[in-house]
């Protein structure tokens, strides 16, 4: 898996925290940044990404692509 | 090669559900595998009046919407007569275990190779969160029940898949996706039923517990907690019936 | 090469519907049809085609609607009480605009009602029953011969339309047994129309079996809906007449009240009185057109029915716009009796009736 991360499309984000809760390294944190839809979203932070893909399985929404 | 995970591609609109909602998921593990299958051009998707309707139009495939509860008898009906199309059914616990409770005996005696998931999250969503009579626990809130289910008046709530397990059909388990872990292994259970349609064997019946936050009125992630602490301690996650043998590990 | 056979009613519409190209059947028992369902379990299978007892009527016509989406040529029977069951899946038949075939074989009552024959569906029937502003195209067979040849009709009809087809016919039709030819084996091809559902490759266009108003448009749904009915009652009128021209009094009866009324007229005629008989041969488009050749001095119509309050009264009223008083003879519960029938009319032609209110 190296280098793989993941990329979030927050346009898709209905601010759920699923992958907030799921993350193993606490990569990803839950912003006050709406998007057009109105939803409070997510922020990926690519440093501390392992690319494990726990968010793309825990997302209901398919924001997450892990590449 | 590294392997990339991303939203397979019969999935074509972006999800309808509320946030949180264990539909989504569900509807991107059918697509997996009918994708990793490779039997996305011979899918028909039949989905029950009620939340699981979003995905007559998030799926890029041949769809149908039955009358509520009727789904395992329009999917008979598809089925024989396209033996060699993939039919499944995407469900509600209201759908398969009360008003079509029927329907769903019949489809599990009948033996038909169809693959039915049947998504329980204990309450009626569409309609605004009243009881399931199957599947709510007691003392649960819903807007029917506002001060709790009550077993004197209601009665209580039954595990259908393990009495369903009895009759003589291919295959019922029961998976949730309150962790990175269940939903890999939901995603199993599911591929499992479509495998079986493919190799004509009988009736595939998955149950997957999922959290309903809007109606629950709890934060998905709270909402996720009380799949795994209370209600699968209800309804157990395990293989109840495997005509072909799937371990339950 | 033509086949007679000697047929029940509920038999020859099983047959027809197999040599039609129906290979999809579902139903529960219900007295007076039952040995459709059973003809269709005997015979079903080796046609090639799937033959289901359903767990309900609603489970029997969820299958119909499941298999005519999928293209297949696809048939329900019931009657009465199990009728009413079907109304849902005929209503979302209806709201894809699916083809398939219905049966309903009349019998007596209100709710359970009797298990003998009657005639008392007539408007659930022709007016509808389930949810929405749909009709179906009713053809009302008074034969056995009609019974194959309306069946063998109808599946073609359904697809030319687009519209559930019924067969409404009453528990005398369906026991009556006669000599019928039957016709040629059609093959059925489940891929010949393009609204169909099926497995498809990622690109094509997709069908979603399901109110097609969200993929239409509300508007321009409704249009076409309304374009098709109107399409149909213009051109789908059928009716049979029967010395309408010179009537004093015009009977008008489907199924076996008609053959009845047709023995009342000729009993009539032979005592010099001028009676006719209108027979709808579609309850729905209701032949108003057949009321154009009728004598324009007759008298009056009489309904003869197997009903307490007379419901094709109301339909009679409407073709003729209620220029001419309506009589009814309504016999319930029982088959009408020629004498009887004539009787009545005798009553109505001296003045000792007064019309019948339309409910």
């Amino acid at each position: 898996m190296a280098g793989r991360k993941a990329y979030a499309d927050v346009s898709l984000c209905k601010g759920c925290g699923l992958c907030v809760e799921a993350c193993p390294v606490q990569a990803i944190v839950q912003t006050t940044q709406l998007n057009e839809k109105g939803y409070e979203v997510i922020q990926v932070d690519a440093d501390k990404c392992i690319g494990c893909g726990s968010c793309y399985t825990t997302c209901p929404d398919y924001v997450y692509e892990v590449r | 090669m590294i392997q990339t995970l991303r939203k397979p591609d019969r999935i074509v609109q972006p999800c309808g559900f509320c946030g949180g909602c264990g539909h989504g998921v569900i509807q991107r593990l059918i697509a997996e595998c009918l994708e990793e299958l490779g039997i996305s051009d011979r899918a028909i998707n039949c989905v029950d009046i009620a939340c699981c309707f979003w995905t007559l139009d998030g799926m890029d495939l041949d769809g149908i919407a039955g009358p509520h509860g009727r789904l395992p008898a329009v999917a008979t009906g598809i089925k024989k007569t396209r033996p060699d199309d993939i039919v499944y059914i995407h469900a509600g616990d209201g759908a398969s275990y009360t008003i079509g409770i029927a329907e769903t005996v019949h489809i599990c005696l009948r033996d038909v190779p169809v693959t039915m998931i049947v998504v329980n999250n204990g309450v009626f969503g569409m309609t605004g969160g009243q009881m399931s009579l199957g599947t709510t626990l007691l003392g649960q809130a819903t807007t029917s029940t506002p001060r709790g289910r009550n077993e004197s008046s209601n009665g209580s709530p039954g595990d259908f898949l393990q009495a369903l397990s009895q009759f003589d059909f291919e295959f019922a388990a029961r998976g949730a996706l309150y962790s990175v872990k269940e939903i890999n292994r939901t995603k199993q259970l599911i591929k499992k039923g479509f495998q079986n349609q493919m190799e004509k064997k009988g009736f595939s019946l998955i149950e997957v517990l999922s959290a309903c936050p809007t109606n629950w009125h709890l934060s998905p992630v709270a909402a996720n907690k009380r799949v795994e602490e209370v209600v699968a301690a209800q309804f157990p996650l395990r293989v109840y019936k495997d005509r072909g043998g799937m371990s339950d590990g | 090469m033509a086949e007679t056979r000697f047929m029940k009613g509920n038999e020859a519409i099983a047959e027809a519907a197999i040599r039609a190209g129906c290979r999809f059947y579902a139903g529960y028992p219900i007295t007076p049809q039952s040995e459709l369902l059973e003809y269709m379990g005997a015979h079903m299978e080796a046609a090639g085609g799937t033959f289901v007892q359903g767990e309900s009527e609603v489970a029997s016509i969820s299958m119909v609607w499941g298999a005519a989406c999928a293209g297949n040529r696809a048939m329900t029977s019931s009657s009465g009480p199990g009728f009413d069951l079907k109304q849902e899946g005929i209503a979302y038949l209806a709201s894809y605009e699916a083809p398939a075939v219905v049966v309903s074989m009349m019998r007596y009552g209100i709710g359970g009602g009797d298990i003998t024959a009657g005639q008392d569906s007539y408007l659930q029937a022709a007016k509808g029953g389930g949810n929405g502003d749909y009709r179906l195209l009713v053809l009302c067979p008074n034969s056995v011969q009609e019974c194959v040849d309306f069946t063998y009709q109808a599946f073609d009809l359904a697809e030319k339309y687009r519209n559930v087809v019924l067969i409404l016919g009453d528990g005398a039709v369906g026991q009556m047994m006669q000599n019928v030819v039957l016709p040629d084996y059609v093959e059925p091809n489940i891929n010949r129309y393009d609204w169909v559902i099926k497995g498809r490759a990622a690109g094509e266009k997709k069908n979603k079996a399901t109110n097609l108003n969200w993929y239409m448009g509300d508007r321009p749904w409704e249009a076409h809906i309304r374009e098709k009915l109107h399409r149909m009652q213009e051109q789908e009128q059928r009716w049979e007449s029967y010395l309408v021209e010179d009537a004093e009094l015009v009977y008008v009866a489907i199924g076996v009240s008609s053959r009845v009324a047709k023995q009342a007229v000729k009993m009539g005629r032979a005592k010099g009185l001028k009676l006719g008989l209108i027979r709808p041969i579609t309850a729905w488009p209701f032949p108003r057109k057949a009321f154009e050749a009728v004598n324009p001095d007759v008298k009056g119509y009489m309904v003869v029915e197997m009903s307490i309050a007379g419901q094709m009264l109301e339909d009679v009223y409407g073709a003729t716009q209620f220029s001419k008083p309506a009589y009814c003879c309504c016999t319930g519960i029982d088959i009408p009796v020629a004498e009887d029938v004539l009787a009545r009319a005798e009553q109505a032609l001296r003045g000792e009736l007064e019309p019948e209110v339309a409910l």
